[in-house]
Parts: C-alpha cells; sequence; structure tokens
C-alpha cells in the first residue's frame, strides 16, 4: 500500500510539469480575453455565457485539449521518456499501477478545469457579468464540468496506455467525434463525450432558458442520464485502461 | 529453493525467438550471462523482472510467478541498459523515489544515501541526472536497483560508461553483495571483467543457453577443442617428446615470441586436462627437468565463449 500510495503522489508530482501548465493557462487565457472583449461591447446573460463561452469554446475545445495533454502523459509520458522501467519492475501490480498514476493526475485535472470554470465565471463577473451571484454561476457548471473531466480523462488515459502516439489520434478524435459528430443529427452523436457534456449543461441551465437552438435535432437525454452516462464512461474506461495496461508488454520500456 | 528457476522458457517477437526453451536454476552468487548481441540476454533479464511474458515456459522468482506476482519483485533489484532517467530529479531523489516505490517509506532516505555510498555516487547526490555524466548516471542506476536491499539483482551492462577505477569499484561491490548471500546475475561484453568475479557462466546464443555452470567445468567439456597450454621448461624438447609419447597430449608447437621462435615455450594441445595435471609431476620428476610457466591459453570466458558460438554455428571459432 505505501508503494502504491507513494506512486500516486509521485504521479502527482510528474505532471506538474511548468510546459503543460502554462499551455492550460494560455487556452484559458484566450478565453478570458474573449470574455473580456464582448463584455464590453454587451453584457453577459447566463444564457449568453452558457453558450458562448462554457459550451463551445471551453467544453468543446479548452477541456478535450486539457484532458487530452494530461491523460495521454499518464502513461505516454514514461513510456516517451523510457522510464516505464522504473515502474514496472516494483511490487505493484500492472493494474493498481494504472490506477495510481491516472488518479495522480486527476487533481490537477479537476484543478486545472473547474479553476478555470470559476476563473471564467470571475471574469465575466467583472466585467459585464450575467445578474446572477458568481458562485451561482460557478456551482451550474461545475457538475457537469467535474463529470466532463473524469470521462475525458479516463479515456485518455487509455488511449494512452493503448497506442504509442495517443497524443495525435487523440487531436483527431477531439475534432472528428467530439467536435464534428457531436454537431450531426440523429443518435451518432451519442458516442461522442461532448453530447453528454451539453445535455448536462442544459439540464443545469434549463431553468434560465440554455438549451438547445434546435430541440427536435438535437435529441438531449435527461441530465441525469448524461451525468449516469458520463460518470459510466469514466470507470468503464478506467476499467479497460487498468486491464489493457496489465495484459500489455511495452518492448519499449528501455 | 533456488532464488532463480527458469523453466522452459521461450519468447517470441512474430516468427523470431527471443530466447527458446531456456531452462536455469541459479543459486546465489555471481552468475555472468554472456552472449552477442540478440542472443536473448536482454529478454531474459526483461522476463526475469517482469516486464514481458513469457510466450511459453516460465521464469520463477523464489518460486513465484514473476510476470503474476508482483509482489516478489520486492525482492528483485534492476538496472537496465538503456540511459533513461527522470531527468529533472536529483541523484538522491531519483534513488529516494525508487526505494519508496518499493516500499521503504520514511526510511527510504536512509536506503538512497546507503546505497548511493555503495555505488560511490553520494558526493553528487544532490546533482541533477540531467546534469551528470554517464559514469555517474549508471551509478545512479545501480543504486536504485540496490535501494531495497533485494536478493536478487539483475544488472544488464552496469559496467558501461565507467572507468577502469569504478568498473573495479563495481565488481568489487558484485562480490560483497554475492557474499552477502544475493544472486547477482550480470551481463556485460566485457568478458574479462565477468571472468574476474566469477566462474559461473550462462552462455547465450540465438536465443538458447548453449552451456551453463563454472567455467573450467564447460572448458572441459569442449572435447573437439583441447586445451592449448603453454609450458616454459628448461627443456622443453625432452619435455614435449615425453609427453606425446605418454599420450596426453595430441599436438606440440614452439611458441613464437616476436617472430622469433622461442625454443623454451611450448603449446601443448591437451585433450584430458585432468589426466594431464594428475600426470605432468611425475614426469616432470621423471625427467628431472624444471617447469618455470604453465598457462592454458583458451580457457577464458572469451575462448570458451568463441569455441561453442563456433560449435553452435556448425565450425569452428
Amino acid at each position: 500500500m505505501n508503494s502504491w500510495l507513494y506512486l500516486f503522489y509521485f504521479s502527482f508530482r510528474r505532471q506538474l510539469r511548468p510546459r503543460r501548465l502554462v499551455v492550460a493557462f494560455i487556452l484559458f487565457a484566450v478565453i478570458a480575453l474573449l470574455v473580456v472583449f464582448r463584455g464590453f461591447f454587451e453584457p453577459w446573460e447566463v444564457k449568453s455565457f452558457s453558450r458562448w463561452i462554457i459550451a463551445l469554446p471551453f467544453c468543446r475545445f479548452f477541456l478535450p485539449i486539457i484532458t487530452l495533454t494530461l491523460g495521454t502523459a499518464i502513461i505516454g509520458d514514461d513510456r516517451e521518456d523510457k522510464t516505464l522501467v522504473y515502474l514496472s519492475i516494483r511490487p505493484i501490480s500492472r493494474s493498481s499501477m494504472y490506477l495510481a498514476k491516472l488518479l495522480g493526475s486527476l487533481p490537477l485535472a479537476l484543478g486545472i478545469s473547474l479553476g478555470a470554470v470559476c476563473g471564467l465565471c470571475a471574469v465575466t463577473a467583472f466585467f459585464g457579468g450575467p445578474p446572477l451571484p458568481l458562485s451561482e454561476l460557478a456551482w451550474m457548471f461545475l457538475p457537469t464540468i467535474t463529470c466532463a473531466t473524469l470521462a475525458y480523462l479516463a479515456f485518455f488515459g487509455w488511449l494512452g496506455a493503448v497506442f504509442r502516439h495517443a497524443t495525435l489520434i487523440g487531436i483527431a478524435h477531439v475534432f472528428l467525434v467530439e467536435f464534428f459528430m457531436g454537431q450531426v443529427p440523429g443518435v451518432l452523436k451519442r458516442i461522442s463525450i461532448s453530447f453528454y457534456v451539453r445535455c448536462m449543461l442544459y439540464d443545469a441551465g434549463g431553468e434560465h432558458g440554455i438549451g438547445p437552438r434546435n430541440q427536435a435535432f438535437f435529441q438531449p437525454v435527461g441530465g441525469d442520464e448524461a451525468a449516469i452516462t458520463l460518470i459510466s464512461v469514466a470507470v468503464g474506461f478506467l476499467l479497460l485502461g487498468m486491464y489493457w495496461f496489465s495484459r500489455r508488454e511495452y518492448r519499449d520500456l528501455t | 529453493m533456488n532464488p532463480v528457476s527458469i523453466r522452459d522458457l521461450a519468447k517470441w517477437y512474430g516468427e523470431i525467438a527471443g530466447l527458446n526453451k531456456v531452462n536455469l536454476e541459479l543459486q546465489p552468487g555471481i552468475i555472468g550471462l554472456v552472449g552477442p548481441n540478440g542472443a536473448g540476454k536482454s529478454t531474459l533479464m526483461k522476463i526475469l523482472t517482469g516486464q514481458l511474458k513469457p510466450s511459453y515456459g516460465e521464469a520463477l522468482i523464489f518460486g513465484k510467478d514473476v510476470w503474476k506476482t508482483a509482489a516478489v519483485r520486492r525482492r528483485l533489484g534492476y538496472s537496465p541498459e538503456g540511459d533513461s532517467f527522470y531527468e529533472d530529479m536529483s541523484v538522491l531523489a531519483f534513488v529516494r523515489a525508487m526505494g519508496r516505490l518499493c516500499g521503504l517509506g520514511g526510511s527510504a532516505d536512509a536506503f538512497a544515501r546507503e546505497a548511493l555510498g555503495k555505488t560511490g555516487a553520494l558526493e553528487y547526490a544532490g546533482k541533477r541526472l540531467k546534469a551528470c555524466s554517464k559514469g555517474m548516471r549508471q551509478r545512479a542506476k545501480l543504486a536504485q536497483a540496490l535501494v531495497h536491499k533485494p536478493d536478487i539483482l539483475v544488472l544488464d551492462e552496469p559496467l558501461n560508461g565507467i572507468d577502469a577505477t569504478g568498473r573495479r569499484e563495481m565488481l568489487r561491490l558484485f562480490e560483497e553483495l554475492a557474499a552477502a548471500g544475493a544472486t547477482v546475475i550480470v551481463s556485460s561484453h566485457i568478458l574479462e571483467e565477468i571472468e574476474a568475479v566469477t566462474s559461473r557462466i550462462v552462455f547465450l546464443a540465438q536465443g538458447k543457453v548453449i552451456a551453463s555452470g563454472a567455467l573450467a567445468e564447460v572448458r572441459g567439456l569442449l572435447k573437439d577443442h583441447p586445451l592449448k597450454l603453454l609450458v616454459t621448461a628448461s627443456e622443453p624438447r625432452k619435455l614435449g617428446a615425453r609427453l606425446l609419447e605418454s599420450g596426453l597430449v595430441t599436438g606440440i608447437v614452439f611458441q613464437r615470441r616476436g617472430g622469433e621462435l622461442a625454443e623454451d615455450d611450448l603449446v601443448l594441445s591437451v585433450p584430458q586436462v585432468e589426466s594431464f595435471y594428475r600426470a605432468l609431476p611425475g614426469l616432470v620428476r621423471e625427467l628431472g627437468i624444471g617447469i618455470d610457466r604453465l598457462v592454458p591459453l583458451d580457457a577464458s570466458v572469451e575462448a570458451v565463449f568463441g569455441y561453442l558460438v563456433g560449435e553452435e554455428m556448425g565450425g569452428g571459432p
């Protein structure tokens, strides 16, 4: 247990690479500038903020990119640096090693995503903000962002355990599946994580008029169902990653 | 129970056999793994440390399958051949972290300093790994393998990049560890250095163990290659004639020194080494001559390996 706990801590520390934090900060700053810029010309409403900031650039760009960076690095960093050998020879089973590494990256992933959403709410409140207390505004988005972060991180973590060039595959996935397929009519979009994220968002902000522009086209599922799906995706890909990692040989360890 | 048992081990990479039907029982002490590139040394070491899964057979550490039983890896230390590190960590932080990953907890710092002391790396414990020389990094890699005081050490080319003095220190360390009861499995392309610390050698070629055991025993089994002995005697012709007459040698050559034939140096081809050594003192007394020097010329790891590989390939060395 000592070894496992230390691996969890070690993985967390390894994720705190300045380069990664700088990328997150730059992406956040770009979205925050959008908030400031528009806030000068037109006051933000809950609905407009949710649609033009949270649903679009944040949930469909910032969040997938950040979780992609962190998720694929769970195994990918050690593979790339050829340091996985130092972990794989320790008295920790492969599946629990994967679990420790994924959980080790979770605090940073949640910290960045929840911190960024709170930060954007704060920027909005300051620059032409909506008539809603900051805490209430942030609280409206936090459950959705938490579930989305869990699902994306588990998915990209699995991708990193399976593919050597997981980042490229992940980027392709973000644009093709999460972005493009999320727009198509019918049930095909339900294979994307972003669909359920938007469903949760629409459910949480329903009383403020937040919802799909075309209900019949979008065909959303309920908020609870979306949350359960996202949690299931997270748990499912976590278990799949643990299984995969425990069976897989990495011949490029050294 | 032997620390290491390898039974019918095979490892296939697609259609290429990395290892083929390897059977070994290794006991405490130093064991040298010898073989050319691609012989399967690294594959064997990776299977022994639970990094690779055998395609067939099993690798047991104290009776436990090392691929399936993670806990048994606590008794293993491994120093990989590759030169990869957590570059931004200091030497001490790296070794301490590896110790903690082995479950050392709060005592990891003391253990790490002890391991660094043993490998001679304590003086630059605070230096970042990316700023370390190849030799320093090699010592850090050895220290992380030793930090949790394992019963079995698997060292893949541990002497690479270390200077001659450092190599002697490392070999002395391996001897100390073996004397304390550890099983130290060392692969090195510097065969003389392996020979300096152990006579227990496992010879690998093309994924197979072509011979294993004490070097002298393995040499003795090479009947097609009589041992070549250099003899410096007071009356070499007399001795040579008597040895040929007795059938103890199958050939005699005068040893050249700097292009000149040296009359007092003989190179003998000895098919039955034990019989030769038993009979020699009596012959010398009988002839009333003196022997100044008696040196085996082809009993080294390198020579034996050359013969073995030659036989395996179906020809001479």
